[in-house]
């Protein structure tokens, strides 16, 4: 993550704790980043011509009800800075922090086939006991696994798919007895 | 080492009786696009530069740009099947080739898998495919000859093993050719040969493989392959693969030549991986990086002192030039990092001279020193009458009223260039050359005409396999010609000129 991204990620969160508004915030930039990924939205607050009191009347349209104030400025700085193209780094840098302090994270679980909620919760309570925190898994299927799952979390992955064992092992034959 | 069926067996029957399905956990990136043999990964901020990362579907890449948000991937063999979202997984591995005597008689591409009919290869272990040169402590200076058996070569342009000599000339003007018959003429001479094919045609390095397999070339050859077809990744790692191959027999005493066909293919593909990777381009659109691409790769050839070994590899790069341009960005960078080149040019291809060597712009600087006493003798005088001889005929076509000592010099300088005529894929011994040499220094071709000359030879070299073989053998064992013998081939030459009517 680019430095810049980095800082307004501290402030919006230093001033969200200072506030007490932490959990609401986290809602607030979800919905927030999902509405401006429309790429109608999106081209329209990054061209440079349109001048910033459009982009500011632009973005009111999108503010959720009862947004919160710090929340707006952010939005309304970003366009007076020049800088759009940050909004949406920032606001899911800052869910996923935000997140982080709340004791919650979130994790992809890539699988086969459909999980069923019985496994997940399985694959969520090994989770939360191994790293501590609450988990909000997202599941995707994925054929070309062959078998198993995988888990992204934070950078890592927990992988225990058939297809990495068959990598692995074709790896190994391929080098014989030398290791 | 054989991979034999019960091992496999034996291997799957532990892994699946230890088969718990133990998950791993590694640091994971995703790949955020892919495309031309580059892919950018998002994530993995513990990357090493150069470091082996695991794609979803078992395809390898190298870490090579470290960017702050993303790090561009080069992939190594095909991305098909590498999608946008798929982990990608550290491996704290750098990109490593099997090496050893398994290696001989293959054709493997530019990761060492066999691309040949001959199953899987014996390796006797991995090396990583960059490795520091050998320094100056390990090293020691070119002394013994690696011999070429091409005449020009071995008297004007001597190649000592451990030296770098680099090949250049334009296209069709026999750099390969010059390279292959090297590696035919190691034959029982207990040196190892690598060749890289680095994007050439298929057909053609099918035809060389197929020279090499006649010749009997391949049993101490091996054949590092990466197409004009493959990715510009594959094309780019194949000299360092071959290189790591070469360097490992290096390292055990042996004696090594290989030859990368051809450094500006090299330059291009790695051109193609730069701008990919969106690096800033330079000179011809080449990065800044170029001169170190290839002056770390040749740094790589030495002569190792006897304390470590006393191996040698002794590269032979080539480098193709456009319309006989060798002030160009590629051809110059080239020729300042190795110990001299050999020019081709395509005005001598096309009058039959063959190789087409110009002894002007040829130099070797450190393969002197390695030539056999018999040679040196004889090669000293040879390359200052041939450029006195060029400078007479250009001068000469002028007029033609000249006085006898020009004539004399031209007539010795026209037999000169046809003596140094030879004809491809057939490579002619040390003492073979040091007799034709020594007759045509002596005078002794003076009389015979011009078109009989290369059956003169033929027939002296004949004669002498017949009926005198010790003036061969006190020439390879002395590696001198002294004044008895000089009268004995005198009177061997005077025989054959009797015998088969040259007078």
């Amino acid at each position: 993550m680019d430095q810049l991204t980095d800082r307004y990620v501290n402030a919006l969160l230093e001033i969200s704790t200072e506030k007490g508004t932490l959990e609401k915030d986290v809602g607030q930039a979800m919905r927030l980043s999902d509405m401006l990924k429309n790429p109608n939205a999106w081209s329209f607050l990054v061209q440079q011509h349109a001048p910033d009191s459009a982009k500011r009347q632009y973005l009111v349209r999108f503010f959720p009800e009862g947004i919160s104030e710090h929340l707006v400025n952010f939005l309304f700085l970003a366009v007076q800075n020049s800088r759009e193209s940050l909004i949406i780094p920032v606001l899911s840098e800052f869910t996923k922090r935000a997140n982080r302090r709340l004791g919650k994270a979130e994790a992809i679980v890539v699988s086969a086939k459909e999980l069923s909620d019985k496994q997940l919760d399985a694959i969520r309570a090994v989770l939360s006991k191994k790293i501590n925190l609450e988990i909000h898994i997202t599941p995707v299927v994925d054929p070309d696994i062959v078998g198993g799952f995988y888990v992204l979390m934070d950078g890592r992955v927990f992988d225990a798919t058939v297809r990495s064992d068959l990598n692995a092992m074709r790896e190994r034959l391929k080098r014989g007895s030398f290791e | 080492m054989i991979v034999k069926p019960d091992e496999i067996s034996k291997l799957i029957k532990q892994q699946i009786e230890s088969y718990s399905s133990k998950p791993q956990f590694s640091d994971a990136g995703t790949v955020i696009q892919v495309g031309d043999g580059i892919a950018r990964v998002h994530g993995l901020q513990n990357a090493m530069s150069g470091e082996l990362l695991e794609f979803a579907n078992g395809t390898y890449g190298m870490a090579l740009n470290l960017d702050e948000n993303s790090i561009g991937v080069i992939i190594m063999g095909s991305d098909a099947g590498i999608k946008e979202g798929d982990p990608v997984k550290l491996t704290g591995r750098a990109v490593e080739v099997p090496v050893g005597d398994g290696m001989l008689g293959r054709i493997v591409n530019a990761l060492g898998e066999p691309i040949d009919d001959k199953g899987p290869i014996a390796a006797e272990g991995y090396r990583k495919i960059e490795n520091p040169a050998p320094s100056v402590i390990m090293r020691r200076s070119v002394n013994r000859p690696l011999q070429t058996g091409i005449k020009a070569i071995d008297a004007l342009v001597p190649i000592g093993k451990g030296q770098r000599e680099l090949i250049i000339g334009d296209r069709e003007t026999g750099k390969t050719a010059i390279a292959i018959d090297t590696i035919i003429n190691q034959k029982d001479k207990d040196v190892y040969c690598v060749y890289v094919a680095i994007g050439q045609k298929a057909s053609t390095v099918a035809r060389i493989i197929k020279v090499l397999n006649e010749t009997g070339a391949m049993a101490y050859t091996t054949v590092v392959l990466a197409t004009a077809s493959e990715s510009a990744p594959m094309q780019y790692f194949a000299p360092y693969s071959g290189c790591a191959i070469a360097e490992e027999w290096m390292y055990r005493g042996k004696d090594v030549l290989i030859v990368y066909d051809d450094l500006t293919k090299h330059a291009v593909s790695y051109r193609a991986i730069s701008l990919l990777l969106r690096r800033p381009p330079g000179r011809e659109a080449y990065p800044g990086d170029i001169f170190y691409l290839h002056s770390r790769l040749l740094e790589r050839a030495a002569c190792l002192s006897e304390d470590y070994g006393g191996g040698t590899l002794t590269a032979l790069p080539i480098v193709e030039t456009q319309e006989g341009d060798i002030s160009a960005y590629i051809p110059t960078n080239i020729i300042s990092i190795t110990d001299g080149q050999i020019y081709l040019e395509s005005d001598l291809f096309k009058n039959g001279i063959r190789p087409a060597i110009n002894p002007g712009f040829s130099v070797s600087r450190v393969g002197g020193a390695a030539q056999i006493p018999a040679m040196k003798s004889i090669a000293g005088p040879l390359r200052i009458e041939f450029a006195q001889y060029k400078e007479l005929a250009a001068f000469s076509q002028f007029g033609s009223d000249l006085d006898r000592f020009t004539l004399n010099r031209l007539n010795h300088g026209e037999r000169i260039m046809e003596v140094l005529k030879q004809p491809q894929y057939s490579p002619m011994p040390v003492e073979n050359q040091v007799l034709i040499l020594y007759a045509l220094n002596n005078g002794h071709l003076e009389s015979i005409n011009i078109s009989r000359i290369l059956k003169f030879q033929k027939d002296f070299i004949k004669y002498i396999d017949l009926h005198a073989p010790s003036i061969k053998q006190e020439i390879r064992e002395t590696g001198k010609v002294s004044k008895e013998l000089e009268k004995k081939i005198d009177a061997v030459i005077a025989e054959v000129k009797e015998r088969y009517h040259y007078n």
